[in-house]
């Protein structure tokens, strides 16, 4: 039996009619030291890709497409562990194509002590000419481990497509899959609602309520 | 006796809670997917792996 408290949650969410990617995973050890064997994680991926068709009578003219990677995240260990240790971590990883851009894509790392924020973005400049077949693709992921405290990263809020800035009398057409068919439209968040609460504080509260039961049952007798 | 046996229970409640919990939401188109993995305790034990990558919102716990 390992002693002490492990709890993980994962959350991923693809939308490729909007071109939004949402990943959220959090693991905790409700510990200050590491005991071998107790430790939690959690991973979370998304991916979309898919083409644009542009459409109209224009010249070819420079189209710009942008992106954005937000997120928060915390790496907390108690004392006396709280210093940067890789076995408390959140890591980062994305991809992202925009149309003809090269691949953007980068790792990191978030140690413990201090919370923070991240927003990457990305912008991407070409010639486009009516017929062109531009691909779009974006892939994120998350990792996190703890052996001791908390590890945390939400980007839910977002990792997605924010411009797609065709030439004057341009357009573009959806593909077969409904790729950015739904663009720039109202985003639904996940619905946090259906995260199972964590059995761990149903666990603890039953505990809790053993040793009250316990304590009244001494004061009867006593 | 039953004091005993009740407090032990709840000691060793408290400080054994493995757990593990898992949501996905889904892809809602197949040129999209979502995996999600989540681990807790004394691994592999309380693994559990998702792969979604058709319609649908499908939460589930492990």
């Amino acid at each position: 039996m390992t002693r002490g408290s492990a709890a993980a949650q994962a959350q991923a969410q693809a939308d490729a009619l909007s071109g939004a990617l949402r990943v959220k995973a959090n693991s905790n050890v409700g510990a200050n030291v590491y005991v071998v064997g107790r430790n939690s994680g959690a991973t979370a991926s998304a991916s979309t890709s898919g083409d644009i068709i542009v459409s109209g009578s224009a010249l070819p003219g420079l189209a710009t497409f942008t992106a954005v990677l937000d997120g928060t995240y915390s790496v907390a260990t108690p004392a006396p562990s709280d210093r940067e240790n890789a076995d408390n971590k959140v890591d980062v990883q994305y991809s992202l194509n925009l149309g003809g851009s090269r691949e953007f894509n980068d790792r990191f790392i978030l140690l413990c002590c201090s919370p923070g924020t991240f927003s990457i973005p990305f912008t991407w400049t070409q010639v486009v000419t009516v017929g062109d077949v531009l691909f779009f693709s974006l892939f994120l992921r998350t990792d996190v481990t703890t052996v001791a405290g908390t590890a945390t990263v939400d980007m839910t809020n977002t990792f997605k497509i924010t411009g797609v800035g065709l030439p004057a009398g341009m357009s573009y057409n959806r593909d077969a899959g409904g790729f950015l068919s739904q663009f720039g439209g109202a985003v639904t968040p996940p619905d946090t609602a259906v995260i199972p609460l964590p059995a761990s504080l149903w666990l603890f509260t039953a505990a809790l309520g053993i040793f009250a039961v316990g304590l009244r049952r001494r004061r009867r007798d006593a | 006796m039953k004091r005993i046996a009740g407090i032990a229970l709840g000691v060793a409640a408290a400080l054994s809670l493995v757990v593990t919990s898992l949501a996905t939401y889904a892809a809602n188109a197949p040129n999209a997917g979502v995996a999600v993995r989540v681990f807790a305790g004394d691994v592999p034990a309380g693994f559990d792996y998702q792969v979604i990558t058709d319609g649908g919102q499908s939460p589930a716990s492990a």
